[in-house]
């Protein structure tokens, strides 16, 4: 039997339709939990912002006029969530290490341990993105990890095109001199 | 023909292979010709093979884990208050939490910053916004009345608008077309002749800001004027157009700490002086 289509989910859910929810639920929770979990790598953290989302669509369907996809809606309510989290995490790790300078951390142990294959590069990598700007983390994360095309991208963070192509290769160009000083 | 656009922003579309054959022909031709875009191509390719050489796995969920999913967004959504009103969402915002929907984390900090500079504003102008410049009656001495101005206001004001507010109006605003310029850099399209001229800016901007802590500034004023200063000797820093990253952090500084609102705040106060100064002037010969 053919899927019912997001629209019509929709429409049920603005009548009072909850089984109608449960199946846009089903339908999306995986790609919403693993979105929210590359940008905020921690399932605990990712379950969370990826729940809140489904609450706050429930609570807000009647806004939901259908001009975008339901899941360009979904994504870019579990991006924004995220993104949210991430600037929390941020504020507290500041506050309990001031003065803590991730880049220059990582540079002295590649500096003091001279054989790289002793050390986690997958780990450094995902460091170097924790370190791009929130629009390049999400950027990367909707259309390197998630595959979307850059025009779903630009819908989704409502940025034009050119935003999008932009954003990702300085992400590129900051995670090549990240490799780059991991191999000098 | 040879075109001199370059295609790094397409280099991404171009090595994963989404691009429609007539455009990958184009980009092909311009990267056998163009070796900024070439090199910026390998940079690219090197980084998606350490991307996909270190997927960063999702974690192992328990077996049944998805089936109560469900159940748990259901509680969620019985137990959740309903979504709150405008004021309660602003406050929300400001509080650091939801930002889905009509009001962008930007503009909440800007509107919060413009809140705060409003306040600055008054409490800087208030003292000459209740005093009206009053002409003071003298004894006349040659059998005539004589007004003269107030011998304390007058010269406060005018000391204020000529040696502070006009040489910081001057300043924010060629600090503010400054950062804006920088903002909107494309250091992609970027010349090494563009990037020389912008250091030469930003160490002249840097020195006049310099000087302009030493006059007698609300600490407001000052602590402005420290950003500025920091932000202007890093851009100074800025050496060739590879030097993306420091850029990019610059900007990134710029629009954290909401710097181009609050200069536009500061420079409103100055012009409110200098409009009071001119008014309280023109009462002053109205009077005479």
């Amino acid at each position: 039997m053919a899927q019912t289509d997001d629209q019509v989910l929709v429409e049920q859910v603005c009548q009072g339709n909850l089984n109608a929810f449960r199946v846009l639920v089903e339908r999306y929770q995986r790609y919403a939990y693993q979105i929210a979990y590359r940008i905020l790598r921690s399932h605990h953290d990712a379950e969370d912002a990826s729940q809140e989302a489904f609450v706050r669509i429930y609570q807000s369907i009647q806004n939901f006029r259908g001009e975008a996809k339901f899941s360009t809606y979904l994504y870019r309510t579990v991006v924004n969530l995220s993104l949210n989290a991430l600037r929390r995490r941020g504020r507290e790790n500041r506050s309990e290490n001031p003065g803590r300078d991730g880049e220059q951390e990582d540079r002295k142990e590649f500096a003091e341990n001279p054989n790289i294959e002793l050390i986690d590069v997958g780990d450094h990598l995902h460091r170097a993105i924790g370190r791009l700007s929130q629009k390049q983390q999400a950027v990367l994360v909707l259309r390197y990890y998630e595959g979307l095309s850059t025009r779903e991208v630009s819908e989704i963070l409502r940025c034009s095109e050119g935003t999008v192509k932009q954003q990702l290769h300085r992400a590129m160009m900051k995670l090549q001199k990240f490799l780059h000083y991991m191999r000098d | 023909m040879f075109r001199k656009k370059h295609v790094s922003d397409r280099l991404y579309d171009f090595l994963s292979g989404t691009l429609q054959e007539g455009e990958r022909a184009a980009i092909e031709n311009h990267l056998a010709r163009c070796q900024k875009c070439s090199a910026e191509r390998r940079r690219v390719e090197k980084v998606i093979q350490a991307l996909d050489a270190h997927q960063h796995e999702l974690p192992a969920l328990p077996e049944g884990y998805w089936d109560g999913y469900w159940k748990a967004v259901e509680a969620r959504i019985k137990t959740s208050r309903p979504r709150s009103g405008g004021l309660e969402k602003l406050l929300e915002i400001l509080r650091g939490g939801e930002t889905e929907g009509l009001l962008s984390p930007k503009f909440a900090y800007g509107l919060l910053g413009f809140a705060l500079g409003t306040v600055v504003t008054l409490g800087i102008l208030s003292p000459y916004l209740n005093k009206k410049p009053q002409p003071e009656v003298t004894q006349p001495t040659t059998g005539q009345v004589e007004t003269q101005p107030a011998a304390t206001e007058s010269p406060t004001l005018s000391s204020v608008t000529q040696e502070i507010s006009q040489p910081l109006l001057r300043f924010f605003q060629k600090a503010k077309a400054f950062l804006i310029a920088v903002k909107n850099t494309d250091e992609s399209k970027e010349t090494t002749t563009d990037l020389i001229s912008e250091q030469e800016t930003s160490k002249k901007l840097a020195a006049e800001c310099r000087n302009l802590k030493r006059l007698p500034l609300d600490p407001r004023e000052q602590q402005l004027l420290s950003e500025l200063d920091i932000v202007l000797v890093q851009l100074s820093k800025v050496k060739n157009e590879r030097d993306s990253l420091k850029l990019d952090l610059v900007k990134e500084g710029i629009e954290r700490n909401n710097l181009l609102m609050r200069i536009r705040v500061h420079e409103l106060a100055h012009e409110v002086r200098l409009l009071q100064a001119t008014q309280a002037e023109s009462n002053k010969s109205d009077s005479f």
